[in-house]
């Protein structure tokens, strides 16, 4: 009788108890990975394209150019908002080269876009030293998952700029169709709820490169 | 009339407790660069497979909801797909996170509370949520042509009232909890078997003042998605579409939360009828479990004022 009220009580306020943050942002993002032609990285160079959504969130109330674009000052302006807090948040892009941490210098030659109905935002972000580049691993994503981090769909979302001849370059993005398929409460869901490194892992989204 | 003046000293400083330690919130928590507004962004990865599965069905609708508001600038077929997105939206919003549940849920907890009350007040907190979004976007955007800067200090400012306003419903809740357990305790029933106990269905007062408070706790705060998709609708010039998406997302959210709502009344029913005719202890375990309920809410809202959720509540 007493188990049976204090299953009752922990299970009342089990459901109350809050969930996880939840994107509301989507960024598809590409990175050229940079060598400087003796095998060291120097850095990459990214581009952010924002959703639609977002997109019209970011750019409301700026003035429009007599040709429909939007006020080339205003974007410049957001740009620098944007790269200035985006230190806080290590530029939302990390990683391992010859198993150290990546140490990343401020963010060179930025710039917003307007592609279409995407805002898209250019950023070179140069390691602080080079490191030998031998295996570089890089993540780019949010931790706190308010921005939803995937490399674009298209083949050369990642590419190497002067990197050692033999190199290999895998992309692994977040997997969004593993999601859907929880619907079927498959046996992934059951392994996923008691293996949450796996669930974790579906959302990574990174870039691999060995090289000889 | 002497309670009353101690409560509203004690709510005074605390709503001065609360604009301190908000003001200290903002100053210490670095904002994502690309938020919409307030600390939404702070929780961290999905760690089980129904998070995943709630994360992954939201990324969905949201993506599909653009592509219908962009559709039906030249196809009104287009609305009604919004419509359906936008109300699955609302509901997988609500199941996800956000403390909307938690306050309706608790009040149904510490009031005695029949199933339709709690699914009214779950349904005008989403509704208020809605309207709450509509007017914001409806001043500044429209009205003002305001910048994304203006609407993320608004909501800043909205988001840092409405955890106030949990932290003080909890408050009021925990009082009023309180003293009757106080009096309780002064009138301590000989032992006998007429102990009074509310039943499972018996209703013993409707606080209208308690509702609109539970509403607003829960209410006040606007949900990002509803933001996004008016500014984008406005931007594409269906704003009205917009209007109707938020619509529908109220009604999803609605239906998730009157749904909790329902368990929370299932549960406590189902605890007091447990407990029922056994002995005194059970009013003490009911008034207890009211006092628990009100201190989680009050909590939630202290945390959420500190800016301790990602480190508490999140993950």
């Amino acid at each position: 009788m007493l188990f049976r009220i204090i299953l009752l009580v922990v299970g009342l306020f089990a459901m109350a108890l809050p969930a996880q943050a939840h994107p509301h942002v989507f960024v598809a993002a590409k990175a050229e990975v940079i060598y400087d032609g003796d095998g060291n990285f120097l850095g990459v160079n990214h581009v952010w394209t924002f959703d639609e959504q977002y997109s019209a969130f970011a750019t409301m109330g700026f003035p429009k150019l007599a040709d429909g674009k939007l006020d080339p000052d205003k974007l410049a302006e957001l740009a620098k908002v944007n790269v200035e807090s985006l230190v806080d948040f290590g530029y939302f892009t990390a990683g391992k080269a010859a198993g150290k941490k990546l140490d990343f210098a401020e963010p060179q030659n930025y710039r917003l876009e307007f592609h279409g109905n995407a805002l898209v935002l250019f950023m070179s972000l140069p390691l602080k030293k080079p490191v030998p580049g031998k295996t570089v691993t890089i993540d780019v994503s949010d931790p706190s998952f308010f921005v939803a981090f995937a490399f674009d769909d298209a083949n050369d979302a990642v590419v190497l700029s002067r990197a050692p001849q033999g190199c290999t370059l895998s992309v692994k993005r977040p997997k969004e169709s593993d999601l859907s398929n929880y619907a079927r409460l498959s046996d992934q869901m059951f392994q996923a709820l008691t293996n949450k490194s796996a669930v974790s892992d579906s959302f990574g989204n990174k870039a691999i490169i060995a090289c000889p | 009339m002497r309670l009353r003046t101690d409560y509203s000293i004690l709510i005074f400083l605390l709503l001065i407790a609360s604009v301190l330690s908000a003001w200290s919130v903002h100053a210490q928590a670095p904002q994502n660069p690309f938020s919409i507004g307030g600390l939404e962004g702070t929780g961290g990865r999905p760690t089980s497979g129904i998070a995943a599965f709630i994360l992954g069905k939201q990324a969905e609708f949201t993506r599909a909801m653009t592509i219908a508001a962009r559709a039906l600038k030249s196809d009104w077929a287009a609305l009604w797909s919004l419509l359906g997105l936008a109300l699955s939206y609302g509901i997988f919003h609500a199941a996800g996170p956000g403390h909307g549940k938690a306050i309706v849920a608790a009040y149904v907890v510490a009031n005695e509370n029949a199933l339709a009350r709690g699914a009214l007040v779950a349904g005008l907190a989403a509704l208020l949520q809605g309207v709450v979004a509509v007017a914001l976007v409806g001043t500044i955007t429209i009205l003002l042509g305001g910048t994304r800067q203006m609407m993320t200090s608004t909501i800043n400012i909205i988001e840092t009232v409405s955890y106030a306003a949990i932290a003080l419903f909890g408050f009021w809740l925990l009082l009023r909890k309180l003293r009757s357990l106080w009096y309780l305790s002064r009138n301590q029933p000989e032992a006998c078997d007429h102990v009074h106990m509310p039943g499972p269905d018996q209703v013993m007062r409707w606080s209208g003042r308690d509702a609109a408070s539970a509403i607003f706790a829960a209410g006040l705060r606007p949900c990002s998605g509803a933001i996004l998709i008016l500014v984008f609708t406005a931007s594409q010039g269906v704003l009205w579409a917009g209007i109707a998406a938020v619509a529908a997302m109220s009604i999803g959210t609605a239906m998730t939360t009157a749904s909790i709502a329902a368990c929370a009344v299932y549960f406590k029913a189902a605890a007091v009828k447990l407990a029922s005719g056994s002995s005194v202890w059970a009013v003490w375990l009911i008034r207890g479990l009211e006092v628990l309920a009100a201190l989680a809410v009050m909590t939630l809202g202290l945390l959420l004022l500190m800016g301790h959720w990602t480190s508490v509540g999140g993950a």
